[in-house]
């Protein structure tokens, strides 16, 4: 009966209402329709709070057919909601009429990474023995460096992070963007707000390595001379992103 | 049954719902408020400012947590992982209550994020109580169960709906928590006379009392359908009930819902206070209940 009843709640309701007594108000269908609109309306709302960006930039109104497509073809699978919503770039990349806005489903990458990294786990940042290592750059080389929980890398085909940046804005200023240009995305979350960092591509592949667990002086071998691991470190630090230094036993 | 620990109460004062939009103002105007009610779900997360603003919550009032997905009425086990993040969630934030409700929203691993209704056979009263009997075992403690609000019945029912929570309620050891919008909400759209609903539940477990307000659809005929909105203030026909409530079992932890149309705190607090002001004549009562 549960199987029945579930499956009419994203389908048609052929088969189930002839479970149901006969109503005193309004008739089966509509009594069903309730649930079916409760189901419907709350996962709408969900996705709504997990993508605002990609709503604004399609609108509310195909915001919300898009919605209830996915979630007809992708219904959550766990009542975490704000896990929910992984496979809705996908589904947004593969319509057919979203093909000239390739950037969309970029965009809800993005949004998502950012709710995971908002709920990912706490972790204390080690800027303070950093600075102590950095004193000593040759033992600095040897070492692997551990991440914290929310941080991402994220590389971008479109200028998808600095569209997301100008909606952050109540009226996005879009004059002067060029949605062609790729991009190199870091997403952190010192203290409790995640932060968006555009970064250059030497700087985007040395962390890269690093979060992949390469030692700094391997990392190092990547990028070309005028990398400026100063300022990366600097960043590091400033986004609260590293939380542990291992050295390498030969 | 399992023997459980002694649990903590919620004092018998009314409390509210704590939404996140409301929450920064709520920890800086730190409200007098007797208790505050969060879902689960919304803090089955591993870090970040959630779980820190339910620690501070914590901190400065007594707290119930009230899940909605742990689908007890489901036909299928309770999914492990569900139970692990719950008892993370209560060993930490030790809850003077825990909550959940008698419907079911996950099916063959798909969560339907609704409260769907059971229908009320043997076999279905055994699988609930087993289910309860497992999550009070798992956590350690005792939990609510909340009445449901329904829009539909089953022909295959073998049991009314009271007769069938009753028994839950005795088989499984567990307490009641009354939602006295859901009586009014199921007891219209069924066509059932809320007053003899509410006393044939086991009223002398009742451990928390959820007020929200409905929504009302009228169809072709002008006939009315209650939707249990939660997106309006507690319609004075709810009020009354409680005060009936309260004139039987006495003063209760007494939770205000809001989830849709959510108006400023402030509004909230005002509807908290109401029943504050209802509570005041019964803080003493427990008297029998009188049929209608």
């Amino acid at each position: 009966m549960q199987s029945e009843f579930a499956t009419a709640l994203l389908d048609s309701s052929e088969g189930v209402l002839s479970f149901l007594d006969e109503p005193i108000s309004f008739d089966r269908e509509r009594r069903f329709d309730i649930y079916r609109n409760n189901v419907q309306h709350s996962l709408i709302e969900a996705l709504k709070a997990s993508f605002p960006v990609i709503r604004q930039l399609v609108g509310a109104e195909a915001f919300t057919t898009l919605a209830t497509l996915f979630i007809r073809s992708s219904p959550p699978n766990s009542p975490y909601l704000v896990e929910y919503g992984d496979r809705f770039p996908n589904f947004l990349e593969v319509r057919a009429e979203l093909s000239d806005y390739p950037f969309l489903a970029e965009v809800a990458k993005i949004e998502f990474q950012l709710l995971r990294s908002t709920h990912a786990a706490d972790q204390t940042a080690i800027n303070d023995q950093l600075i102590t290592l950095a004193s000593d750059p040759d033992r600095l080389l040897a070492r692997r460096l551990r991440f914290a929980a929310p941080t991402a890398l994220m590389p971008l085909r479109y200028a998808s992070a600095t569209l997301w940046l100008a909606h952050q804005q109540s009226t996005p200023d879009l004059a002067g963007i060029h949605v062609n240009q790729s991009e190199w995305l870091l997403i952190s979350r010192p203290s409790f707000r995640t932060e968006l960092d555009l970064l250059e591509l030497d700087e985007f592949q040395f962390i890269s390595q690093l979060m992949n667990g390469t030692t700094i002086a391997k990392a190092l071998d990547t990028v070309d001379e005028n990398f400026d691991l100063t300022s990366c470190l600097h960043r590091l630090l400033i986004r609260q992103v590293l939380t542990g230094i291992e050295e390498i036993k030969c | 049954m399992t023997l459980l620990a002694q649990q903590k109460s919620l004092p018998n004062r009314a409390g509210i719902g704590l939404k996140f939009r409301h929450i920064d103002q709520f920890l800086q105007e730190s409200p007098d408020i007797g208790f505050v009610e969060v879902h689960a779900e919304n803090y089955m997360v591993d870090g970040g400012i959630r779980l820190a603003q339910l620690e501070a919550v914590r901190d400065k009032y007594p707290l119930s947590i009230h899940g909605v997905a742990a689908s007890l009425g489901s036909e299928s086990a309770l999914d492990p992982e569900h139970l692990r993040r719950l008892k993370r969630l209560v060993d930490r934030y030790q809850p003077q209550s825990f909550s959940e409700h008698l419907a079911w929203s996950t099916h063959a691993g798909v969560y339907y994020n609704d409260l769907l209704p059971l229908t009320y056979t043997q076999k279905r009263l055994q699988r609930v109580v087993e289910h309860i009997d497992q999550l009070q075992s798992h956590l350690g403690i005792r939990i609510l169960l909340e009445n449901p609000s329904t829009y539909v019945s089953f022909q295959a029912s073998e049991l009314a709906e009271t007769d069938f929570i009753a028994e839950v309620v005795k088989r499984s050891g567990c307490g009641l928590l009354l939602d006295v919008n859901n009586i009014y909400v199921s007891c219209a759209n069924q066509g059932w006379n809320s007053h003899e609903y509410m006393c044939a539940l086991p009223l002398d477990t009742v451990g928390e009392v959820h007020l929200a307000g409905y929504t009302e659809e009228l169809d072709a005929e002008g006939e009315r359908v209650l939707i249990d909105s939660h997106s309006a203030e507690v319609a004075d026909d709810v009020w009354q009930l409680y005060r009936k409530l309260l004139g039987i079992v006495g003063a209760q932890p007494t939770l205000l819902e809001r989830d849709g149309a959510l108006p400023d705190l402030g509004v909230l607090l005002v509807e908290a206070r109401g029943a504050d002001v209802l509570m005041q004549p019964n803080m003493q009562t427990a008297k029998v209940c009188y049929a209608v």
